[in-house]
């Protein structure tokens, strides 16, 4: 059996991984930061209505609940891009580490 | 402080080949085995979500039409009473399909959000509509409601989109 470079496989590991953890975080913030535009143009919209009188207490409230519930929906959406992307990335290290083994040991798992 | 340091390197190396040798195992235990985090995109869901955004929007288009005609008895919750309930049935089968599947948490709550929103709505409407003087929504509110239901909606097509992985 041929020797295992436990620092080099780890390394390796890091670089696959980096990648899809990367993309993850740049996939979040684009979305979060479209969603949160929108969310301000609601604002705006609100803020219109309940100065004219054309949206009342009780509408303004139901606004303001179903805008909560929108941002909560929007948050958990961004907490499973999250999850996608480190789970991408540790079946790429995995891999990695499937490829090193394989190498090392020769047989194929 | 150099001592700290590499005392704490060493720690790392230490704690990146224990991580290494249990995934290692894992590798060894279940070959060709992908880790699963989360839960697979969902055909079902997803094909109820666009349902459920049709009906919600024709609700809209309705509400609207009503907000913009003198007549007061289309704003009132008797005259759209059956598009809640057939949007509240929806979501409650969402509800039901998401929580059965396993590692599915995200879209069950998010789809809770969403019947939580409509169920809202409902009750404001039969509200005003049984208020001294029967009234529906205003087309302003409409407006502003319908952009954070869209959001909502759209929230849970762009994770399960993502989900196809």
């Amino acid at each position: 059996m041929a020797d295992v470079d436990l620092e080099a496989l780890v390394k390796d590991m890091g670089k696959a991984a980096l990648p899809f953890l990367k993309a993850g975080a740049a996939r979040a913030r684009e979305y979060g930061k479209a969603e949160a535009d929108k969310m301000a143009r609601t604002a705006v919209l609100l803020a219109k209505g309940v100065a004219a009188g054309t949206i009342d207490e009780d509408e303004a409230n139901l606004v303001l609940d179903v805008q909560r519930n929108a941002s909560r929906s929007i948050l958990l959406t961004i907490k499973g891009l999250g999850i996608v992307s480190v789970e991408k990335a540790i079946n790429a290290a995995m891999e990695v580490l499937r490829k090193g083994i394989e190498a090392a040991t020769g047989v194929v798992l | 402080m150099g001592q700290d340091q590499s005392g704490a390197f060493s720690w790392l190396r230490r704690s990146a080949r224990a991580m290494a040798c249990v995934v290692a195992t894992a590798c060894l235990a279940f070959p060709g085995c992908a880790v699963r985090l989360i839960a697979d995109h969902d055909e079902i869901v997803v094909a109820k979500t666009v349902a459920l955004q049709e009906k919600a929007e024709a609700l809209f288009l309705a509400l609207e039409d009503a907000a913009a005609t003198p007549d007061p008895d289309d704003d009132l919750y008797a005259a759209h009473a059956g598009a809640y309930n057939e949007i509240l049935v929806l979501l409650r089968v969402m509800e039901v399909r998401a929580a059965s599947l396993s590692k599915n948490e995200i879209t069950t709550e998010q789809v809770q959000l969403l019947r939580d929103s409509f169920e809202k709505m409902k009750a404001l409407h039969q509200k005003k509509s049984a208020a001294a003087t029967p009234g529906g929504f205003s087309a302003e509110a409409l407006q502003a409601l319908r952009q954070a239901f869209v959001q909502q909606v759209q929230s849970i097509l762009t994770l399960q989109e993502e989900l196809r992985r």
